[in-house]
């Protein structure tokens, strides 16, 4: 037994060096790993026309703050299965599957081979009063080496909001120009629709335009009266946009824009129409950029980071305008005219950026809102001003859900009441 | 994407910004770090094009196809230039 007991004792020694080995492998392995999640979001599809907003499905580090190219697939790959992926679209508690024309691997990195993002072509145009949801399948997209996925961490919900800004944008540059009949209650009537939509997208010297035309009349064709018109409602609106610039630290961007309707009963005897141009400029200049940097160095600065490069301020935005309100009736105590002349000012200041809070594990900002507005009422001869001036504290990072807190001074007469406000408000928005 | 120089990406953002911000955005390293994501969030929609369609242009006349939507660097992330300069490199593909 003697002979043996040695022996043994060496074998349990290098067992237990063997295990706390692999342990520590293991250890540093699991260490070394980072923990990525997928996301997806709204983009377009390239080089499709009419454009469409395609699905984007990328790897995102844990903070969601960074895409990253991990997706690991055979050098020369840039498409995938189509099977591999489903795009679920769901209203009011129905759920159905939406096709997929096109699988895209796009973004790969030339040094390492890895791709950062999928994109997913839909058969079906997207709509806003549906929600999206994407499956990926098992091992549809295999992680590169040195990532972990965290499947817990998916969103593979469309952000409602973000999917209704690229679809405001798609529709603003889908030219259209087309007639469509929508029937009505009987055989012969219904909603005749003249649609005219142009869009020039800015590129070097050419400026941004952008029309759209509708006509809209109720036909009836078989109506006894003869009255094949119920009612007709034309809009029209237009904008440019340009660049400016006269040196580095004074330029901005600016439209114009024309926004107008007129709508006609059947005997064309009660004719309402509105009307109005509009001016917006952000104008760049040393005063707020001035004030933006001193303040922001003051109350934000974190070691080596200058508090002005935590935010890059909005420059103030100039707006003026003129409106026309032809037949459009209007009470007594609303005291206002057919005309009006508005000019604004518009303005975020950042006070303090990524700073805590008692009783928050987050950080947050402080903004200063300025939104002063002059609106002088041709036909009543009347200023009034609807000015508005905000200190507002939010959760840095939070989406929409986040805490956030505002004190505000609003003054003067706002629509659609127009009853005189002189007040301080205050405010506590909190999810739960 | 990838013949795209991130040195030409980060001056085309930083070009495209410079009109709307209360900074100088530099296409340096420092430039780079600046937190946009309130710029996106707080313009008119018909800015926020101007603001995609120069970003845009600008990699087309450089020989490239970007699908990078404007919502897609608009929202939701906590977004520096350098995240949107990543962003535009990762939806670029270069013939």
């Amino acid at each position: 037994m003697k002979l043996f007991a040695p022996r043994l004792s060496i074998s349990i020694k290098r067992g237990l060096y063997f295990v706390v080995a692999v342990l520590c492998v293991a250890t540093r392995t699991l260490a070394a790993t980072t923990p990525v999640h997928l996301e997806v979001h709204i983009g377009d599809a390239v080089n499709s026309k009419p454009p469409v907003a395609s699905f984007r499905i990328v790897y995102c580090d844990s903070d969601g703050d960074t895409q990253l190219d991990t997706i690991a697939l055979p050098k020369g790959q840039t498409t995938l299965d189509a099977s591999l992926f489903r795009i679920l679209a769901t209203k009011k508690d129905q759920t159905e599957e939406v096709g997929i024309t096109a699988v895209r691997i796009s973004g790969i990195n030339p040094k390492t081979g890895y791709a950062s993002e999928v994109d997913l072509t839909p058969k079906a145009t997207l709509k806003t009063d549906f929600t999206y949801r994407v499956e990926v399948g098992e091992a549809a997209l295999p992680l590169a080496p040195g990532f972990s996925h965290d499947a817990k961490k998916d969103a593979l919900e469309v952000n409602a909001k973000e999917l209704s800004s690229e679809l405001d944008y798609l529709h603003m540059r889908t030219l259209q120009n087309k007639v469509s009949f929508k029937e009505g209650e009987h055989l012969g009537a219904g909603s005749l629709l003249y649609t005219y939509r142009f869009y020039q997208p800015s590129a070097g010297d050419t400026r941004m335009r952008f029309v759209e035309a509708t006509v809209k009349a109720d036909v009836d064709f078989v109506s006894k009266d003869k009255s094949y018109f119920n009612s007709i409602v034309g809009q029209l609106s237009a904008l440019e946009l340009q660049t400016w610039k006269v040196s580095r630290s004074f330029q901005g961007a600016y439209y114009i824009g024309f926004d107008g309707s007129i709508e006609s009963d059947k005997d064309f005897e009660t004719i309402d129409g509105t009307g109005g141009v509009v001016f917006k400029a952000h104008v760049k200049n040393p005063i707020t950029t001035f004030l933006h940097d001193k303040i922001l160095d003051v109350t934000s600065t974190q070691g080596d980071t200058a508090g002005h490069l935590l935010d890059a301020g909005i420059a103030p935005l100039f707006t003026l305008g003129y409106d026309y309100l032809g037949h459009i009736k209007h009470s007594s105590d609303t005291n206002s005219g057919h005309q009006r002349a508005k000019g604004g000012f518009t303005w975020d200041l950042p006070v303090a950026r990524n700073f805590r809070l008692p009783l928050f594990d987050s950080t947050f900002d402080a903004d200063v809102l300025i939104d002063l507005e002059a609106i002088y009422d041709t036909d009543m001869r009347v200023f009034r001003d609807n000015s508005k001036i905000t200190f507002d504290t939010h959760q840095r990072k939070a989406k929409e859900d986040g805490f956030a807190f505002t004190l505000s001074y609003e003054h003067g007469k706002a629509t659609p009441t127009f009853k005189n406000v002189d007040a301080v408000l205050a405010g506590i928005k909190a999810a739960f | 994407m990838s013949e795209l120089d991130r040195q030409v990406a980060r001056q085309i953002v930083c070009d495209a910004f410079n009109h709307f911000t209360d900074i100088d955005l530099e296409p340096t390293a420092e430039g780079e770090s600046v937190v946009i994501q309130k710029t996106l969030q707080g313009l008119d929609i018909k800015f926020l094009i101007a603001i995609h369609d120069q970003i845009v242009s600008a990699v087309k006349e450089a020989g490239c196809d970007s699908s990078l939507g404007v919502s897609g660097f608009a929202t939701a992330r906590y977004k520096t230039v350098k995240s949107v300069v990543n962003d535009l490199i990762a939806s670029t593909n270069c013939p």
